[in-house]
């Protein structure tokens, strides 16, 4: 099996389990929106993925 | 010699195709919102624009793996980053003007930033089998 794709499907997975769990805070909380401070998770996420890519291209 | 390899080579070739269609479309699930197993459906502003995050994120993850597999050149991959961190512009711009109460403008940034990250998930999906 080709190691870089397995990295791509677990990457893919722990992308969809984190918006699963901030999903699940929010319901907890009994809110049915996203607020500002999960949002600003989601966006550092963004950031230190496309950090990721900047480091990969050197 | 060859013949007797024919058969491992092809199933070989077979398991990585059918690995690459399992992660093309764990990528198009994801892009596409995650809807069918559960995960939140975008049905707001704000879940849209935490939907936007989500997939700026996987696309740098595919972006990466496609880079480091020689399936996306450097200069690919440099426009590739370029994209993704003006949509991460795009979408926090999208939120400043949401809190401006300007909610028509807000949307129309969204849907535009929207529009670049899916035609940015279609090129990476033909990119997932074209040596560069």
């Amino acid at each position: 099996m080709n190691p870089l794709l397995i990295d791509a499907l677990l990457s893919a997975a722990v992308r969809m389990a984190q918006l699963v769990a901030i999903h699940d805070h929010m319901k907890a909380e009994g809110r049915t929106d996203l607020n500002a401070a999960e949002l600003v998770i989601l966006q550092g996420e963004a950031t230190a993925a496309i950090g990721g890519l900047h480091a990969a291209i050197g | 010699m060859n013949s007797f390899r024919q058969p491992e080579r092809r199933r070989r070739d077979g398991r990585i195709n059918t690995l690459m269609l399992l992660a093309a479309a764990l990528l198009l699930f994801v892009l596409s919102g995650c809807a069918a197993l559960g995960a939140p459906e975008a049905d707001t502003f704000n879940k849209k624009v935490g939907a936007g995050y989500v997939t700026i994120a996987a696309a740098a993850d595919i972006a990466v793996s496609l880079y480091n597999a020689g399936k996306l050149s450097r200069d690919e991959a440099t426009k590739v980053e370029a994209t993704l961190n003006e949509a991460v512009a795009a979408l926090g711009m999208a939120q400043t003007v949401a809190a401006g109460g300007d909610s028509l403008g807000a949307s129309q940034r969204l849907a535009a930033t929207i529009m670049v990250l899916t035609e940015l998930k279609r090129y990476l999906a033909t990119k997932q089998g074209s040596p560069t």
